[in-house]
């Protein structure tokens, strides 16, 4: 399992009264108050903010327009609100930052958390916590995952199974999250309000819509350009599973001939089988990195796209464009290149109606409106679009390699031994990190009141640990027996009793298994 | 004595000159006009200010060619319409910056960016783009096609060698002198007061009585009484000759119903039909047509080129289907991409074609699209191409569905 992080860059020019919204990500804002702001106002604030005299905390709520929440209800300003950000600040009297609602799942999980073939509807249900929950799903293929305890947040791990099942999510200001796959959940370019980026301020032509995109420019970064990526997966030192992957790149070297540049990057958790294709996901992130950054004096952008959307976007000066892909709009033929809108920064401008919602029931939240003393922005709106997509990154985990080491979860299937004898009440298995070419496993089983005679299976162990030859000497050992008594282990994995001995009943036994790697 | 700024001409002279670096200010009187012509001049000279489409312009004055030269404008004012009534007078004050990298050529460079549009026809269309034939720097070069219009030669350039896939964007770079930065180059005009003005910008006055669109090699004029169609006029090389009046109308009920498939008049204001500018360059320039229900006509012709290309959307036909043909009788060939004239006329040969499939009146001279649709798309290109009564398809090399984008700029 490998630590790889989303490169998505918070667009540039953030302002004090901005709101930056990010595909799969819980992005950030802030606002700022007029010093008019009524002591009243600030106190009732300050009293859901400060934690140590009791705040429940609350979010921003911010509505297209200004409502009166008394007089409509809760749930229909979440329902129709363009955002919802969680208080996580409150740096003077007259501000306020808040985080996108997803961080609400930035919490480890503290139980392990696993599913067989589990459909997304049911993968949301245990993921989902501190009053998230499921909103509309559709598509995605099911999934079969273990989270051990402790070992992922609840929202890394949604990205990597909604990676797996090849679905994304959207969270709602609502507190609800949609799923389903990127083509249904959204706009895709051709589908009616498909929003055309230009440097002209331009207006609708029939399903299309005109946005001004003024500094439209790309952001290309080949710093980073790896030609082989190697996976330090399961095990240590010599017997460290490696996965490789090779990028043919078009970069030379200075002089000409092959660039080589390689990446080596550690993923304690993840299975031997998996080292290449992890090795190859984290290579398709060392590629080109292109960006286009776009400031647009549109208003309100959020009416009409959202981070995920796919949007047209042409500039010949910029090189943008793509000339397979011919679009007729506003009377000339255009071949515009299609990218997805990761995040954007929009400003807090005035028409908005801006809320602090108090972390309650739905129903008996209250709404403090400081819509009247917001110091409202004025200001382009910056976009992030780009090549990025949740799917690219493809099945990597998310976790910390560190707590993935001390957990002793370096990907090894479980060490379940099957077939009991009858007489043998309890199995536990304590198993050992590799130690070089080198796998400890130990189980204590405890007997009833009947002794097992010689000869008997005691039990079965995993394939992986089979012997190619009968042999005692795999490294089974038998304590708390008296002298006599050992352990046969067969080439089908069965445990016996050495012929002729007993084990006694009522006690409990270990045994130690060695594999060499 | 004249002054042009832009496409804006002027018997004025400019006055409180204030050169300071690269910046030129001045004033200069819009007089001895009446009214009517004076309000088209202030519209002209208002519509070089924010023209995202013309952001550098040519300067020249006849009487001291040390203004001579290419500038972006930076401020425009005139006078209220209440100071000519008063005074006969409308002041201007301009403000501009010259462009850097030469006197008076600074290298224009137009990205492009051609593609063959889909179409069952197996048609790859040609790379043409066309630059004033006045660039000294090209002189020397042999092969080039030179195509003469109503305001000079322009240079045929071909972009790209060989004939099929899809074209390379690139850049083209040429030098021009300010007096021969608009030859061959498109234009929207308006008549106002019987005179033909060019619209600078996208403002088009409602005060018009007609319009019309033209890149000196062609010409097309909305025509103001029923059939609602386009005069469709070609430069013969000294003086502009009729090659048919295209009209556009629904095939209903196995006929071709003359009427337009939508309701508004595009010639006159009156009916709210006064076509608004998206592109408006010496480049290219597109103007759109609202009709009824949403839809809307656009036109839009290239420097250079020999055709135009309509495109209309959202046609509500029912379970008719568009066409576009000759309002008079001309016999015309049946080829898979529309028909053209079978015999001269004035010399040149009318041709409309479409990247769909499509049925041709060979008698009457119509193309029309074979599946009807109720919500649409149509694209079709009318041209007039020189030849005789021989042709072929030899002798329509751009007959193909392309579309280039050109963009001027001035380094």
């Amino acid at each position: 399992m490998a630590v790889v992080r989303a490169d998505v860059d918070i667009a540039a020019g953030c302002r004090a009264v901005s709101v930056t919204e990010h595909l799969m990500r819980p992005g950030s804002g802030s606002v700022q108050f007029n010093p008019d702001l009524p002591i009243s106002a600030s106190q009732e604030i300050m009293a859901l903010v400060d934690e140590n005299a009791g705040g429940i905390g609350a979010h921003v709520v911010i509505t297209r327009v200004r409502v009166d929440p008394a007089l409509i209800g809760d749930a229909a300003v979440l329902a129709g609100a363009a955002y919802t950000g969680r208080i996580t600040a409150r740096p003077s009297r007259t501000s306020l930052e808040f985080e996108g609602i997803g961080s609400w799942l930035d919490t480890y999980n503290d139980a392990e958390i696993t599913r067989t073939t589990g459909t997304p509807t049911q993968w949301l249900g245990d993921l989902l916590t501190n009053s998230l929950t499921a909103g509309t799903v559709s598509g995605g293929s099911n999934v079969t995952k273990t989270f051990p305890a402790h070992i992922t947040t609840r929202r890394e791990a949604l990205d990597v199974i909604a990676g797996l099942g090849g679905w994304e999510y959207r969270i709602m200001p609502d507190f609800t999250v949609d799923a389903a796959p990127a083509a249904s959940l959204f706009r895709e370019v051709g589908d009616t309000g498909t929003i055309v980026v230009t440097r002209k301020a331009e207006g609708s032509d029939g399903a299309l819509r005109g946005v001004d995109g003024s500094m439209l420019d790309q952001e290309i970064q080949v710093g980073n350009l790896a030609t082989k990526a190697v996976a330090l997966a399961e095990g240590q030192g010599v017997s460290i599973a490696k996965g490789t992957a090779t990028a043919a790149r078009s970069l030379r070297a200075p002089l000409g001939g092959a660039a080589a540049f390689v990446t080596v990057f550690s993923a304690p958790g993840e299975e031997t089988a998996n080292a290449n294709t992890a090795a190859s996901n984290f290579l398709n992130l060392q590629g080109m990195r292109r960006k286009v950054n776009v400031a647009s004096s549109t208003h309100h952008l959020p009416r009409y796209v959202v981070p995920g959307d796919e949007v047209y976007i042409y500039d010949l000066a910029a090189g943008l464009y793509d000339t397979t892909q011919q679009v007729q709009f506003r009377g000339e033929t255009i071949f515009p290149a299609t990218v997805r809108l990761l995040s954007y920064t929009w400003p807090i401008e005035r028409g908005v109606g801006v809320y602090i919602r108090s972390n309650e029931a739905s129903g008996s939240a209250d709404y403090i409106d400081v819509t009247d003393w917001v110091a409202w922005e004025n200001g382009d709106t910056w976009w992030t679009v780009g090549d990025w997509a949740p799917k690219n990154y493809g099945r990597v985990n998310r976790t910390d390699p560190e707590i993935e080491t001390r957990l002793s979860t370096d990907g090894q299937t479980d060490f379940n031994v099957t077939s009991l004898h009858a007489n043998i009440t309890s199995v536990t298995v304590a198993r050992g990190s590799r130690l070089g070419p080198f796998e400890m496993v130990q189980i204590r089983f405890d007997m009833s009141a009947a002794p097992i005679a010689g000869a008997a299976s005691l039990f079965t162990v995993p394939s992986e640990w089979w012997p190619a030859t009968n042999t005692a000497a795999r490294g089974v050992n038998i304590n708390g027996a008296g002298a006599g008594v050992d352990l046969f282990l067969n080439t089908a994995g069965v445990v016996t009793l050495s012929s002729g001995s007993t084990a006694a009943a009522s006690q409990p036994y270990s045994a130690s298994f060695m594999n060499i790697v | 004595m004249t002054t042009t700024i832009g496409r804006v001409s002027l018997t004025s002279a400019p006055y409180n000159q204030s050169h300071s670096g690269d910046r030129l200010s001045f004033s200069i009187d819009i007089t001895g006009y009446s009214l009517t012509v004076a309000k088209v001049l202030r519209q002209q000279l208002l519509g070089l200010a924010d023209n995202a489409d013309e952001p550098v312009i040519p300067l020249t004055w006849s009487d001291e060619s040390d203004l001579d030269g290419f500038y972006r404008v930076l401020g425009v004012s005139v006078d209220p319409t209440i100071v000519h009534l008063r005074d006969g007078t409308m002041r201007c004050q301009i403000d501009l910056e010259r462009v850097g990298g030469g006197y008076a050529r600074p290298a224009f460079e137009v990205p492009y960016a051609v593609g063959t549009l889909t179409n069952p026809h197996g048609l790859t269309g040609g790379r043409h783009l066309g630059i004033p034939a006045t660039t000294a720097d090209w002189s020397a070069l042999t092969g080039i096609t030179t195509r003469s219009t109503s305001t000079g030669n322009v240079y045929w350039l071909y972009t790209k060698s060989g004939t099929s896939g899809e074209l390379d964007p690139g850049v083209l770079s040429y030098f021009v002198a300010p007096a021969s930065y608009y030859v061959g180059a498109c234009v929207v005009e308006q008549s106002v007061g019987g005179t033909w003005y060019p619209v600078i910008g996208d403002q088009v006055s409602l005060q018009l009585d007609l319009w019309r669109i033209s890149n000196g090699i062609i010409r097309l004029t909305p025509q103001a009484t029923s059939p609602r169609s386009y005069l469709f006029e070609r430069w013969n090389g000294s003086a502009w000759v009729t090659i048919s009046s295209l009209e556009r109308g629904a095939y209903v009920s196995l006929a071709y119903a003359d009427q337009q498939a939508a309701s508004a008049d595009p010639s006159t204001a009156s009916t709210g039909a006064v076509p608004y500018i998206t592109k408006n360059g010496p480049d290219s320039v597109a103007v759109v047509i609202p009709q009824k229900g949403g839809a809307s006509e656009s036109i839009s012709i290239h420097r250079g080129n020999e055709y135009a290309r309509f495109y209309m959307s959202e046609i509500d036909l029912g379970s008719s289907a568009l066409w576009m043909g000759s309002a008079s009788v001309i016999a015309m060939s049946d080829v898979t991409y529309g028909g053209y004239s079978t015999a001269s006329i004035n010399g040149y040969r009318l041709g409309i074609a479409t990247p769909v499939a499509n049925d041709v009146d060979t008698v009457n001279g119509r193309v029309k699209w074979t599946a009807p649709a109720a919500q649409g798309a149509f694209i079709v290109w009318a041209q007039v191409h020189l030849g005789g009564v021989d042709g072929g398809t030899d002798t329509w090399p751009l007959f193909g569905p392309m579309s280039t984008l050109q963009q001027v700029v001035a380094r």
